[in-house]
């Protein structure tokens, strides 16, 4: 009967915890419901192209994510070489303008959003809710495909008649399918496509994520013993369900006035000196629908990245996450806030006072759960047992960033201070330090962590270090200058920029430059050492780092199809039992009994 | 004794820690809901559908109070569609009893209709879309 308890096993559990029974106990209910029948691919094709296992999607997904990032990465380096050297005129004011639209759409959308949910999503959540797989994979693998197609398209717009769009990432609308803007034809059209694609295809993947954590745990795995990271993607995927719908209704309808000539967006306007057969249509409108999808949008990133940084800080300390309850607590409240907070980046649209100090307030308050996070953080630090692994760097690296990234966040939330600081460089080093530079330290610290499970072996950890002081310091080397440049004024968007006898930033952009070459050059580190160690690098042995959660725990490592052998694991205890007071081990895993660490005290948290 | 049904919030308030709950939680069976896993799947697509079609309206109906909107001139064209789209769904209906009775033929030709029915309805819609569009008629310009 699946609503019983039985008695019989909780009596053993009893005898167990007062030490009066010497008999192992496996004490997990009776499997209710019957095994996930797998499909079991027959062919390469089916293996390792169109495969349905997550594990593999969770790789291509980050393949793909990871190919289109050195493309953001690569327009980015051209547009700081143009703002360095204006005189070379390596970059017209069209081209600028396309490749920094292409850099932020690509980044957020395809490179981040992906990688967290499309990437860790499906290689974690299984394995960390002890699932052999998604709930639904062959929906799990047409998500993935529908996302490559995604990018195909919009990385087909670099190549259409007047090239990708220029309209900058928030595509708003008039002068994104306005004359004079560049790619306002093809580009556009394709653009808003893309989009509706990876909207599409996201969606198939969220009701993977969201009912496999829901409904496919294994036996003993409450909600209350999910690491961290699950706890993460999941909300993460419910905001994204929640937030896309947003997106994918703007761009149709930007999309029909584009192509359709419709004007749901198109105010009265004249274009090159003609009057334009528009009237009537609100811009403010789409503004509204993008930030509605633009602001969760964030936490779409940043939360996956919360999760994650706290199982490595847990794992890495040999410390128990301090307040894991309330670190759950702060991940749903900030997804519920991150819904009433959009506005804030409007206030300089012409939107009614009164709602800017309604979206600075909500703003102040979204920043209450997301600094426990952060003290929860520290405290689980102090006193820890700190191994000072490349993972533990790249996450403490994501603290200090995402604080002071968060800090200049609370500056800009405020009315009266945004309003002067909106248009300057101040708002591209807070916008990059916290929604790019942090979530991608997590990136980097999540695949130095979990590489041996995927690969077997482990990552150079000397080329590691190195690559996380040159990224970590070169990214402050970048961006602390522009938060000075902001605070003297210096407009972003600003394709060329020369001495003036106002503001003197052309030495300054010459510095930021050349350290952005560096630190975009020092990623050759990272893909040299991850080619080198799948090749030839050291075996990792079972469960390297010494963690509890489930994925380590598999029979064989890396995980085979299927994940768990003959049996699933049943789950004895939540994933932060380190340096559990009286038991003979220093980290006691999820799937370890009772009657194994019998003298065990539980500490609170 | 029958498990105790528990809101979302009163389960992310147990203490995983404490020794009392973890001798519950080492009885869960894994499952947050009693539903079939295709069960959730249809009602997660369905209010994902309902916040999209939401947005649809809202957005819809603010264009709709700025002073040059136009309602659509060919209201009857949705009276046709509506009428399409209700026979569609009497075919489809036909078909899965069919197909529940395992009457293969019977099920073919009742499916035959409703591809023949739903290609008149996109295709009229797409036409009248279109051509709504040229005459710059669909909103107000």
């Amino acid at each position: 009967m699946p609503d019983e308890f039985d008695y019989k096993i909780e009596a053993k559990a009893d005898m167990a915890a007062s030490g009066t029974s010497v008999t192992p106990i496996d004490y997990a209910p009776v499997a209710e419901r019957p095994e996930q029948e797998l499909y079991h691919s027959k062919s390469w094709w089916t293996t390792y192209v169109f495969s349905q296992d997550a594990k593999y999607i969770g790789i291509q997904y980050t393949c793909v994510a990871t190919a289109i990032a050195l493309v953001g990465l690569a327009l980015s380096l051209l547009m700081r070489l143009q703002l360095a050297f204006p005189n070379l005129s390596l970059l017209d004011a069209s081209v600028y303008y396309q490749f920094i639209t292409m850099h932020g759409m690509i980044m957020v959308v395809f490179f981040l959003t992906a990688l967290f949910l499309g990437g860790f999503g499906n290689l974690l959540i299984p394995l960390m809710c002890g699932a052999r797989d998604m709930v639904f994979p062959y929906v799990n693998m047409l998500s993935f495909w529908v996302f490559v197609l995604a990018v195909l398209v919009l990385v087909a717009s670099f190549f259409v008649p007047g090239g990708p769009t220029g309209a900058g990432w928030t595509l708003y609308p008039p002068q994104a399918i306005t004359a004079g803007t560049p790619g306002n034809l093809w580009g556009i059209v394709l653009m808003l496509v893309s989009l509706v694609l990876f909207v599409i295809g996201f969606t198939m993947g969220g009701l993977n994520y969201v009912i496999t954590v829901l409904q496919a745990r294994t036996r003993g795995m409450t909600l209350m013993r999910l690491p961290l990271s699950i706890w993460g993607i999941f909300v993460a995927t419910i905001l994204a369900l929640l937030a896309f719908p947003a997106l994918l209704v703007g761009g149709i309808m930007l999309l029909l006035d584009a192509v359709l000539g419709t004007s749901f967006f198109m105010p009265v306007s004249v274009s090159m000196g003609e009057l334009l057969q528009t009237e009537g249509g609100s811009p403010i409108l789409f503004q509204h629908l993008f930030w509605f999808f633009g602001h969760p949008e964030v936490y779409i990133v940043a939360l996956p990245a919360f999760g994650i940084v706290s199982d490595l800080i847990s794992v890495h300390a040999r410390k128990n996450i301090f307040g894991y309850r309330m670190m759950v607590w702060a991940l749903v409240i900030i997804g519920a806030l991150s819904f009433i907070v959009w506005a804030h980046h409007m206030y300089v649209a012409g939107m009614n006072p009164w709602f800017g100090y309604f979206f600075a307030t909500t703003t102040l308050i979204i920043a209450v759960p997301t600094a426990i996070k952060v003290y929860n953080w520290v405290l689980t630090l102090w006193r820890g047992n700190i191994h000072l692994t490349v993972p533990m760097l790249f996450t403490l690296g994501f603290i200090i960033t995402f604080l002071n990234g968060g800090l200049t966040g609370l500056f800009l939330g405020n009315v009266v201070i945004d309003v002067p600081l909106s248009d300057t460089y101040f708002v591209v080093a807070h916008f990059h330090m916290v929604m790019g530079i942090a979530p991608v330290l997590v990136v980097f610290g999540a695949v130095y962590h979990w590489f041996p499970l995927v690969t077997g072996r482990m990552l150079d950890q000397g080329l590691g270090k190195l690559h996380f002081w040159i990224t970590f310091v070169g990214a402050y080397m970048i961006y602390t200058p522009m938060y000075y440049q902001g605070f003297l004024g210096v407009p972003r968007r600003y394709f060329e920029m020369y001495e003036s006898s106002y503001i003197s930033t052309v030495g300054l952009n010459v510095f930021i430059t050349l350290s952005a070459l560096v630190v975009g050059l020092a990623q050759i580190i990272f893909f040299y050492n991850v080619i080198r160690s799948v090749l030839k690098g050291e075996k990792a042995e079972k469960n390297p780092w010494k963690a509890n959660s489930l994925e380590w725990q598999t029979p064989k490592m890396p995980p085979e199809h299927g994940n768990w052998g003959e049996k699933l694991p049943v789950v004895y205890r939540w994933p932060y039992d380190f340096s559990v007071p009286g038991a003979d081990k220093e980290h006691i895993p999820q799937n370890v009994s009772p009657s194994e660490v019998a003298g065990a005290k539980v500490e609170k948290t | 004794m029958k498990k105790k049904e528990e809101t979302f919030f009163q389960l992310i308030s147990q203490k995983p820690w404490e020794a009392s709950q973890a001798k519950l939680d080492n009885k869960h069976d894994g499952k947050t809901l009693k539903l079939s896993r295709e069960k959730i799947g249809v009602r997660t697509i369905m209010v994902v559908s309902t916040v999209i079609f939401s947005f649809f309206v809202v957005a819809y109906a603010d264009r709709m109070l700025i002073h040059d909107w136009k309602n659509m001139p060919e209201p009857w064209l949705l009276w046709i569609n509506t009428c399409i789209l209700m026979i569609t769904s009497y075919f489809f209906h036909k078909t899965k009893i069919a197909s529940d009775r395992s009457e293969n033929v019977k099920s073919k030709k009742w499916s035959l209709y409703c591809w023949i029915f739903i290609f008149h309805f996109y295709f009229r819609t797409n036409v009248s879309v279109v051509s709504t569009s040229k005459s710059r008629i669909l909103c107000s310009f």
